[in-house]
């Protein structure tokens, strides 16, 4: 097990470098620099131009930029974002969290609303509720994640006004603003989340009904719904799991929509201002970031199969 | 059909009684009359065999005997009596705490796949008495019991048995696992529904052996059921003959085998090939196995028949005692030879 989990370890270092050339690669592929967006194409100040370029090593040839970028990386030297002039670290460092607490807050209600929501329809498979409840998934799965955080913000934020429709006031508020302001964002990515997570988890649910184990518990003496949490539902979760941590990777972009639309003060935000505005050394670490976190969900996904399957054991 | 024709080993009292059952599928492209009126009792202290080709109903009988048949299927008719008492007019929350486990247990066809693989043989054993004590009793406290029970079983090494996960065992280890947690309880009767079929064949006697013991170590009643007329009339002190979810034929074992009167179980014997003789062919009863969707009518055998007659495709005949205890269902049951 130690030794599945360093080998696991080792292989994220070149996991990391690769991802890093492609970033690297890709932001300096797209049209437009930093400088023109700042000063435009015409170039009316050409010294200041270069001397800017020249700050930032703009001027150098690509290779060059990648490698003082990665040296900077391994110091955990973030440097400064061209367009702001200010720090990256502590925009990191306060922004990272909150879009961690998003994707997480979305997991949370994804997997509130599709537990109960697959039990019911499982052990109800084929009658009305079962229908019902794939109709509503279904609904779900088609819905895109803004079309349903604009609904929700023009319901519970205008219409019933009890729910803030912007976060942008994160820093300031209180705790319980802070968890105002994340019920819509989290309801919105969790509910779609939530949808196919539902589904794969009833289809399991489904497909043990009848195994033997779930049998042989009843004739023990269990009762349906013993039979249906501890022995049927527990092996269930196994499958459901790589879906979970699928999702939880997709939820991580997925935010970066809702937190445009609630004015969400994360990463996402980061990201999109640093895209419009070729602002380089943020693109490079907020990509980087997203990609890193990734790479750690698949890694804890992956433990979390030996835990959850007693078959698993990584030798 | 319909009446109440008992059957009784003579031996007085009886553990289990089935009178009547009907069980239903109501599948939505029709309904499956699975079991069609089954009567049957368990004698204390009786080895029942239950023989039928799959799609007979024996196994839906023995879920239904346990009130366990899997949805879209229903119990449709009839009474279950464990001790005297009918148990399709208890609660389920009663059946759950004293009937099944307690009362009655049940053993499956696939060892492989009756244990939860996510919990440890010890987890999985504790379950069975904390679903009848009604708590969560301390693994501490009862791991000398579950120790005992293991050995019982005939289970070397069992002391780190508890802490295994079901794959890290064999085919023949699991299914000993099984009927040690079936008997926890110390239930009156045990179903043992197709327990070796899954097995080595040198596990399968060993096993068997194991389960015609318990009639005489803790005193138990069983049913074993088999798709292998050989396996049951070796072991069995009776033997019911199934088909289309009705009894064809009742009788000891002994007279099954040496004088059948339903042309079914005639056929059934002639497919078990001798091993005296050099044959090169099997023997097979023609046609297929009956449709349940779509019952033949009258008889459910008669279109395989050799002995059809008419009247046969007209009217199910009755379970008729043709001589002290035993019992036939047939219009032109086969003579004595």
């Amino acid at each position: 097990m130690i030794k599945y989990i360093i080998v696991r370890l080792a292989l994220v270092v070149p996991t990391v470098f690769l991802l890093s050339v492609i970033v690297f690669a890709t932001i300096h592929l797209v049209p437009g620099d930093p400088i023109t967006v700042m000063f435009g194409i015409e170039g009316y100040y050409p010294e200041e131009v270069e001397r800017i370029k020249k700050f930032y090593n703009l001027d150098k040839p690509i290779y060059w930029q990648y490698f003082v970028w990665l040296k900077q990386m391994a110091t955990l030297d973030f440097g400064n974002s061209i367009v702001r002039g200010e720090p990256i670290l502590p925009l990191i460092t306060t922004r990272f969290p909150r879009t961690i607490m998003l994707t997480l807050g979305s997991m949370l209600v994804a997997i509130a609303f599709s537990v109960p929501l697959a039990m019911m329809a499982a052990k109800r498979h084929n009658t009305v509720i079962d229908v019902f409840i794939s109709g509503i998934s279904l609904t779900f799965i088609s819905m895109p994640t803004f079309l349903l955080a604009v609904l929700m913000i023009m319901v519970f934020g205008v219409y019933l006004d009890i729910l803030p429709t912007t976060t942008h006031r994160f820093a300031s508020g209180s705790t319980w603003d802070v968890i105002k302001g994340l019920i819509m964002p989290c309801l919105s990515a969790g509910l779609v989340t939530s949808a196919g997570i539902t589904r794969m988890l009833r289809t399991e649910l489904v497909d043990n009904l009848h195994k033997d184990y779930v049998l042989f518990a009843r004739t023990k003496g269990a009762s349906d719904n013993r039979a249906l949490v501890f022995h049927n539902l527990r092996n269930a979760v196994i499958a459901t799991a790589t879906l979970v941590g699928l999702e939880l990777g997709y939820l991580m972009s997925g935010v970066i929509i809702i937190e445009i639309v609630f004015s969400y003060p994360g990463m996402g935000q980061l990201l999109l201002d640093g895209v419009t505005r070729r602002d380089y050394p943020i693109i490079q670490i907020t990509v980087l970031i997203f990609a890193l976190t990734f790479v750690v969900i698949n890694f804890i996904t992956d433990l979390l199969y030996s835990v959850l399957d007693p078959r698993i054991r990584y030798e | 059909m319909g009446k109440s024709e008992r059957i009784d080993a003579g031996t007085g009292e009886q553990v289990l009684e089935v009178i009547d059952l009907e069980t239903r599928f109501f599948t939505l492209t029709g309904v499956i009359n699975a079991v069609r009126g089954v009567t049957f009792s368990l004698g204390k202290n009786e080895i029942l065999g239950i023989v039928g080709e799959s799609g007979s109903g024996k196994s839906i009988t023995c879920l239904s005997a346990m009130r366990l048949v899997p949805t879209p299927g229903r119990i449709t008719g009839g009474k279950v009596l464990i001790d005297g008492q009918d148990i399709m007019l208890e609660s389920e929350e009663d059946l759950c705490l004293n009937v099944r486990g307690k009362k009655i247990s049940m053993v499956f066809q696939d060892p492989l796949t009756a244990l939860n693989p996510t919990y440890t043989i010890g987890w999985q054993m504790k379950e069975a008495l904390d679903l009848h004590s009604g708590r969560a009793t301390k693994m501490d406290d009862v791991r000398s019991d579950l120790i005992d029970a293991l050995k019982q079983m005939n289970m070397p090494d069992s002391e780190d048995l508890l802490t295994k996960f079901p794959h890290q065992l064999s085919g023949g280890m699991r299914q000993r696992v099984v009927i040690a947690i079936a008997l926890l309880l110390k239930p009156a009767i045990l179903i043992a529904d197709e327990p070796t079929t899954a097995l080595d064949v040198t596990v399968q006697a060993a096993v068997l052996d194991l389960i015609v013991r318990l009639r005489d170590d803790p005193g138990m009643s069983v049913i074993i059921v088999s798709h292998d007329l050989n396996l049951i009339v070796e072991r069995c002190d009776r033997t019911v003959v199934m088909y289309g979810g009705l009894i064809l034929e009742s009788a000891s074992s002994e007279k099954i085998v040496t004088r059948p009167r339903s042309p079914y179980t005639r056929a059934l014997i002639h497919c078990i090939p001798p091993l005296t003789e050099d044959t090169a062919a099997f023997n097979a009863i023609p046609g297929d196995a009956v449709d349940l969707a779509q019952p033949p009518t009258g008889c459910p055998f008669h279109p395989r028949c050799a002995n059809r007659g008419s009247g046969c495709d007209d009217s199910v005949p009755d379970l008729a005692e043709i001589e002290p205890g035993h019992l036939v269902r047939c219009f032109y049951p086969e003579s004595v030879a």
